[in-house]
């Protein structure tokens, strides 16, 4: 649940800003996507989220390039009681953020730094705060996972060498977030939210498998202790373990990634204890290759286990198609999920089923 | 824990399971193939699989993935040089030359940069033989071409005397003409190397050669419109004479009344410009101020380094590039501001160490680098994006990740995978608002009596 903000990309993202040139080898992606899960008694919840992120890559030489990304997203959450509905909507513009990355040297070392500018709602009223949450919540994985955070900034270096036929990567990074309001306070006092620095370390090693690559990587984070209003909270450290390889296989690519993550026990500003969490997750895809349609058929699995709460599971299948058109590449995707979440509550610990929906269109100008 | 352990070990049985062995370079040329045909816009394939064929002495199938891997990624430094490479395997040596300075340009590898610094000298020699080849060939069709009048080509003076440790003269006193022709913003004087190539190529006869017209035929291979050429003689034991002429390559009418002087052997440098003032006089053409000052100019004052450093020149034209660069080193030790000897003396040093650059030193170069790690990758079927540097750039993606560009991946499931979250903390997590299986978030403000 309060792992997510600390989640790195994982593996997608590897080449995006690396290959830049020149400012005429910009790229651009935009990628409209809707998200709903159904969660049966006792939470009776409908969570979804429709979501525009659009992101641009403008390479300025080979070794300098930033990159530029926001989002439209409108939340929604039903709660259906026995009398009555109860929603919460929240829509608008997200932070954006803005990075920047300078290749020093032979490639071995990476300087990056980012800026989250306030573009989106960090300040939120009582009638929009389920629906803002409930999207940051990690196990549901909601790909535009807050509206807002206030301004921040990151700073980090990256350094790689070859050993062997790996290369190892290791990395460190810094983040400090600016305070903001979360609530909005209408005719009473403030609350302002300070959150604490938030310190990475990242380890990867990496090589060529066939016609494809095999990836492993490790970051772990800290953070300072978050300010709520003069009361301190502390969410726990995190590990994220991942691995990704894909290959030619057949007459197709192999794609196989897992990833793991790990949040220590944190504690509420008086003291109650907040227990350690895990979220394990494990895809399988192999993609057809027609032409230049490729056609993907995925299945992935994902497990969450919370101190003194039932295990909760989801399993999704999808489909995937990559279709050039013109220029561009396009994506559409979907996939179905079913499972069952945590239910906590009167002591007593159970599941309620889960159903979920996902479809996107995703278009890549280069 | 347990489960993330569990996904580990079983992806890294699937890996193992799935990795075939890779066997050599067919093997690899196969699983190469495949992959481009999987993505053929995937310039990474492109490159290794260029360097595959590469390897397999397959070379035009090498220069066409190589050509795409660099139409695709311009900034693909491993694609260039193998590209440049290969067509040295070709003995495409133009190409080659616009191959690694593409490489210079782009490439990420130091050691391998000044390698391939090194080798355009030989390149360089190589290219102007190759052309000499080639416009031997051609002979016939570019004879029919008239040269523009303001290309100018200087054949090497031809040398009398009784002492031959002046014959070097013969290439170092057309050098001189050379630069100093070349002051003339109305004239494109050819390098005196490219024509050394071509005289060495057709076998010609200095002077006579020109006189008889024989000249003429490398002034037309050259596209040259005029050609200059003339005789050093030594007079008694510290006199030199010179005379030189300019030739119409069309007509083979000689232009002017020529030039000539003599002066005292320490004087040959106020000869040198006595004789290039009149040649202009022959072409009429009048120079500038400043043109006229770049003139006056003189390299050395030494006789003696001039002499050195001509031998320089000669051991060069052969191909000689230690010798030569004894030469020019000892002609910068006789007059320590002789730049253009300084110039030259580190070009032959160049082309010494460049003569001995190959595939292996190459190869050897790359080792432990990106660049190396995507040659690596060929060689195992891969196709590695060693160029870019994949941990390093991957792992700064990890320590500073953007929620936009990961919700934009695309990737096989994008939906799912855990979110680009870039964003620091926030309270809605801190409160347990996330949590869709609590019914409340839980806001916890301690309020703390001041201390009296």
């Amino acid at each position: 649940m309060m792992l997510r903000r600390f989640l790195p990309v994982v593996f997608a993202l590897a080449t995006t800003t690396l290959a830049a040139q020149s400012p005429f080898d910009i790229g651009a992606r935009v990628a409209p996507q809707f998200h709903s899960y159904t969660i049966d008694a006792p939470s009776n919840l409908k969570i979804s989220e429709f979501s525009v992120p659009f992101f641009v890559v403008v390479p300025i030489t080979s070794s300098f390039g930033f990159d530029v990304g926001t989002s439209w997203a409108q939340s929604r959450v039903e709660q259906t009681g026995t009398a009555q509905k109860t929603t919460s909507t929240i829509s608008g513009l997200t932070d954006t953020q803005v990075r920047a990355n300078y290749v020093l040297g032979n490639d071995f070392i990476v300087i990056t730094a980012g800026l989250n500018l306030p573009t989106g709602k960090s300040t939120v009223p009582v009638s929009e705060q389920v629906a803002a949450g409930l999207i940051g919540n990690d196990f549901l994985a909601f790909p535009i996972s807050s509206m807002g955070t206030g301004l921040g900034g990151t700073g980090g270096i990256a350094l790689a060498r070859p050993v062997g036929d790996w290369n190892l990567g290791l990395g460190l990074s810094m983040r400090r977030s600016a305070q903001y309001d979360p609530f909005d306070a209408t005719g009473a006092t403030a609350l302002h939210y300070q959150p604490g620095n938030e310190y990475r370390a990242r380890v990867g090693l990496d090589r060529g498998v066939g016609t494809g690559r095999f990836t492993v990587g490790v970051t772990y984070s800290t953070f300072g202790d978050d300010n709520l209003a003069g009361s301190i909270y502390n969410t726990g450290n995190r590990y994220l373990s991942q691995v990704s390889y894909n290959d030619t296989y057949g007459a197709g690519q192999l794609s196989i990634s897992g990833w793991d993550l790990y949040r220590t026990s944190g504690n509420l500003a008086d003291k109650t204890p907040l227990g350690s969490e895990n979220i394990a997750n494990g895809a399988l895809a192999y993609g057809f290759i027609n032409g230049s349609v490729i056609i993907e058929p995925n299945i992935e699995g994902r497990a969450w286990m919370q101190d003194n709460a039932s295990t909760s599971a989801m399993g999704t299948l999808g489909l995937r198609v990559q279709l050039p058109v013109g220029g561009m590449t396009v994506v559409p995707s979907a996939g179905y999920s079913i499972g069952k979440l945590a239910q906590s509550g009167g002591g007593v610990n159970s599941t309620a089923t889960l159903t979920g929906l996902h479809a996107s269109l995703t278009i890549r100008l280069r | 824990m347990r489960m993330a352990r569990a996904v580990v070990a079983l992806t890294t049985l699937v890996v193992g399971a799935c990795a075939p062995a890779i066997s050599g370079s067919g093997d690899s040329i196969s699983r190469l193939e495949q992959a481009r045909t999987a993505d053929p816009n995937s310039a990474a394939v492109q490159r290794s699989l260029g360097i595959a064929y590469f390897k397999a002495n397959r070379y035009p199938d090498a220069k066409t993935a190589l050509q795409k891997a660099v139409s695709m990624d311009a900034n693909d430094g491993v694609a260039a040089l193998y590209l440049g490479l290969n067509a040295e395997a070709q003995n495409d040596f133009p190409g080659a030359r616009a191959a690694y300075d593409s490489y210079l340009r782009v490439g990420k590898t130091r050691g391998v940069k000044n390698q391939i610094r090194e080798r355009l000298v030989v390149v360089t020699r190589k290219e102007n033989e190759a052309a000499a080849k080639a416009g031997v060939a051609a002979e016939q069709r570019l004879g029919s071409i008239p040269g523009p009048p303001t290309t100018v080509a200087v054949m090497p003076f031809t040398f009398a005397g009784a002492d031959t440790n002046y014959k070097p003269l013969e290439r170092g006193f057309a050098e001189l003409v050379t630069t100093d022709l070349s002051r003339s913003a109305r004239l494109t004087v050819l390098e005196r190397a490219r024509l050394q190539s071509l005289l060495d190529e057709i076998a010609l006869q200095r002077t006579t050669a020109v006189q008889a017209g024989t000249g003429v035929r490398a002034g037309k291979i050259l596209q040259a419109g005029r050609l200059v050429g003339g005789s050093i003689t030594q007079v008694g034991t510290d006199q030199l004479s010179v005379s030189a002429i300019v030739t119409n390559v069309q007509t083979t009418q000689i232009e002017g009344a020529g030039a000539r002087g003599q002066q005292a052997m320490e004087q040959l440098f106020t000869l040198e410009k006595t004789i290039v003032l009149g040649l202009f006089t022959n072409m009429n053409i009048t120079l500038t101020t400043a043109e006229r000052n770049a003139i006056e100019q003189r390299p050395t004052r030494s006789l003696q380094a001039f002499l050195a450093y001509s031998r320089g020149l000669e051991a060069m034209d052969r191909g000689r590039y230690d010798d030569a660069g004894r030469q020019f080193d000892n002609a910068v030790r006789i007059d320590p501001s002789f730049g253009s000897a300084q110039q030259k003396s580190q070009e032959a040093k160049s082309g010494a160490a460049g003569a001995a650059v190959g595939v292996a030193s190459v190869e050897q170069g790359l080792r432990g680098t990106a660049e190396g790690a995507a040659v690596t990758a060929s060689a195992q079927g891969a196709a590695s994006s060693g160029s870019s540097g994949s941990s390093a750039s991957g792992v700064a993606e990890g320590l500073n990740p953007s929620t936009a560009g990961g919700a934009t991946s695309g990737g096989v499931t994008s939906s799912t995978t855990p979110a680009s979250s870039s964003t620091s903390q926030t309270a809605a997590s801190a409160t347990g608002a996330t949590n869709p299986t609590s019914k409340t978030a839980k806001v916890t403000i301690v309020i703390q009596q001041p201390r009296p």
